[in-house]
């Protein structure tokens, strides 16, 4: 009787202590984030007027999507363009990071500098210094590309001579220029995977050793430990991954709703029609994560455990 | 048994081997902007257009990283970067450990619900927040206690924090920032692992829950924070469009001046890549000197889902 009112003494303590220590921060998401989320939702079905003095809005309900989906003539193709590219850069980025993090965890001599150089995308691809690199001024064409998207990489893709060592391969030209999109796309997505490789590498470090060990006095192979120890426990970790690049590849500018929408706030002054384009897009993203990766995570589950 | 001695050997040869050709040519790609960055800012322009020359100058002049410094502004954007966008990440370095030891060490019935507020915060582009926290910034009374009492005595009062460190300062304080809601998983998780023993024994002592924090958690988190640190460093320092769209020109930061000279058209690209490169030359050295004690706490970090 007596302790038990003592713990219930505690789970209280334990309560208010974190309800506290969470409190500015509830603070802050309402001030900060909510009220500006709805502001912004109710600016998507809105006309909104920038003037003198403060912002003159009238309610037009759903006429600036209708607008953007029959009007429009960019904003389809670029919504169907950005999910499509979605689908396959998010997966890639997976498996990229996934190897580089498997092969940078490994035992080796100089796996520190080769960490360190592998964290620079990080550094640099966060900023403004990527614009730079990526932009073409001039007639000279960018350093890097961006955006998988882009077929410009064949025309002007001195730069990573991929085009020029397979031509001396003598392949059929469809061929060397599937070849060298792809070797291009890598160089891409290989500045999109800095955090990936961290997250992979941290989540490595978490797999006790014993089981590998167990798995060697089994006589496993390296291939069977990778999809029955490795993969496995990676799951949380990958599915962490997994959401972390759906969701900066659906913010990062180098996806054309976002880069468009960005323009037309900071170019033409408008605020409806980009939060418009934007909260569209992000339905759409939502429900295709939805149909596509919480089945596939179900079934991992039902799988290992 | 010697045959296999010697096959074991030729394999790990190999597998070695096949490691650091697959490094080396990922890591080519890692430093090859800044490989191409520093030889264009050591170029003339006549080196530019003269296509026998590939990475090594024939001419070096430090004319575009003088021109660079000029348009930079160096030494008072500089000062912003610091007193604005560097000082909001320090304080996310501090309330986000906050915000995080409440999610990981207390419980009470909405805990999962908020922490899925965090989560998702993730997932909100800034654009869409920005222009309702402009306004909200321009006349700062997120409660109306300003607008009650200028209807009382008939004033015009009016707190406008447009063009100050508050605009980024406030949501950092209150842990909804910059990125916020990743470095209060990065820490969550932490915290997590961490023997409740730790503060159980500072309870006995007479401990209440902040001084627990403040004298036993915090001293064994350093790996927490050594990354959380510098990743708050470098999106800070990156960080471009809440700066552009809160500070005018006399408070400009590093990351809006490079914007504006990489926007120039009539300028050389060896002074954007001057630019560029005197732009990520401090971020970099401050990685590089963290970057043992990063690597290492990546290590130990073992963030899991």
């Amino acid at each position: 009787m007596k302790s038990n009112k003592k713990r219930r003494g505690i789970e209280t303590m334990s309560r208010r202590a974190g309800r506290l220590f969470i409190l500015p921060w509830e603070i802050g998401m309402v001030f900060f984030v909510i009220v500006p989320l709805f502001i912004s939702v109710a600016y998507a079905f809105c006309e909104v007027n920038f003037k003198v003095g403060g912002i003159d809005y009238h309610f037009v309900f759903l006429d600036n999507f209708k607008y953007l989906l029959k009007e429009d003539p960019y904003y389809t193709d670029t919504l169907v363009s950005s999910l499509t590219s979605l689908l396959y850069t998010v997966p890639i980025i997976v498996a990229v990071s996934l190897i580089l993090g498997i092969v940078l965890n490994q035992k080796f001599k100089g796996r520190i500098i080769m960490r360190a150089i592998f964290f620079l995308p990080v550094i640099i691809a966060a900023g403004v210094v990527l614009d730079i690199l990526t932009t073409q001024i001039n007639g000279q064409p960018p350093i890097i590309q961006l955006g998988s998207t882009s077929t410009t990489m064949s025309d002007g893709g001195g730069y990573l001579d991929a085009t020029a060592l397979l031509n001396g391969l003598r392949l059929p030209e469809a061929v060397t220029g599937m070849m060298s999109k792809y070797i291009t796309m890598i160089f891409n997505l290989l500045w999109r995977s800095g955090i990936q490789i961290i997250l992979f590498i941290s989540g490595l470090q978490t797999i006790p050793d014993s089981l590998y060990e167990v798995s060697k006095i089994e006589g496993a192979s390296k291939w069977e430990e990778f999809w029955m120890i490795t993969f496995p426990m990676l799951r949380d970790v990958t599915l962490l991954v997994t959401v972390f690049t759906v969701l900066e590849e659906m913010v990062s500018t180098s996806n054309e709703v976002m880069s468009n929408a960005q323009s037309m706030i900071s170019g033409q002054q408008r605020y409806d029609m980009p939060t418009a384009m934007i909260w569209f897009y992000f339905l759409c993203v939502l429900v295709m994560c939805g149909i596509l990766l919480v089945p596939l995570f179900r079934s991992f589950k039902r799988k290992w455990d | 048994m010697d045959r296999k001695k010697i096959l074991k050997k030729t394999t790990s040869v190999l597998g070695s081997v096949a490691r650091w050709v697959f490094l080396i040519s990922v890591g080519y790609i890692a430093l090859y902007p800044i490989f191409v960055m520093i030889s264009n800012s050591l170029m003339t322009m006549d080196d530019v257009l003269d296509q026998s020359v590939v990475y090594v100058p024939k001419t070096i002049t430090f004319e575009n990283f003088q021109t660079a410094f000029e348009r930079l502004d160096f030494y008072n954007s500089l000062k912003s970067t610091l007193l604005i966008p560097i000082l909001s990440g320090m304080i996310e370095v501090v309330t986000c450990a906050i915000t995080a030891y409440g999610f990981a060490r207390f419980n009470f019935r909405e805990k999962n619900f908020l922490f899925g507020l965090v989560i998702a915060t993730i997932a909100v582009p800034s654009t869409l927040l920005m222009i309702p926290q402009y306004t909200g910034f321009y006349n700062f009374d997120p409660l109306k206690i300003i607008a009650m009492f200028n209807k009382l005595t008939g004033q015009n009062l009016q707190i406008n924090f447009l063009n100050t460190g508050f605009t980024m300062w406030l949501p950092s304080l209150f842990s909804v920032g910059l990125r916020s809601g990743v470095f209060i998983f990065i820490y969550r998780q932490f915290f997590k692992g961490l023997p409740k023993e730790f503060e159980e024994a500072a309870y006995v002592d007479g401990a209440n829950p902040l001084t627990a924090f403040v004298k036993v958690i915090v001293p064994s988190s350093t790996v927490p924070i050594v990354t959380v640190t510098v990743f708050s460093l470098v999106w800070h320092w990156n960080e471009y469009y809440t700066t552009n769209m809160f500070l005018a020109e006399s408070n400009r930061p590093l990351a809006v001046m490079l914007k504006i000279i990489a926007g120039d058209t009539k300028l050389a690209n060896g002074v954007r890549m001057a630019g560029a490169l005197i732009f990520i030359i401090p971020v970099l050295t401050v990685y590089l000197i963290l970057q043992r004690k990063f690597i290492k706490s990546i290590d130990k970090v073992g963030i899991v889902g």
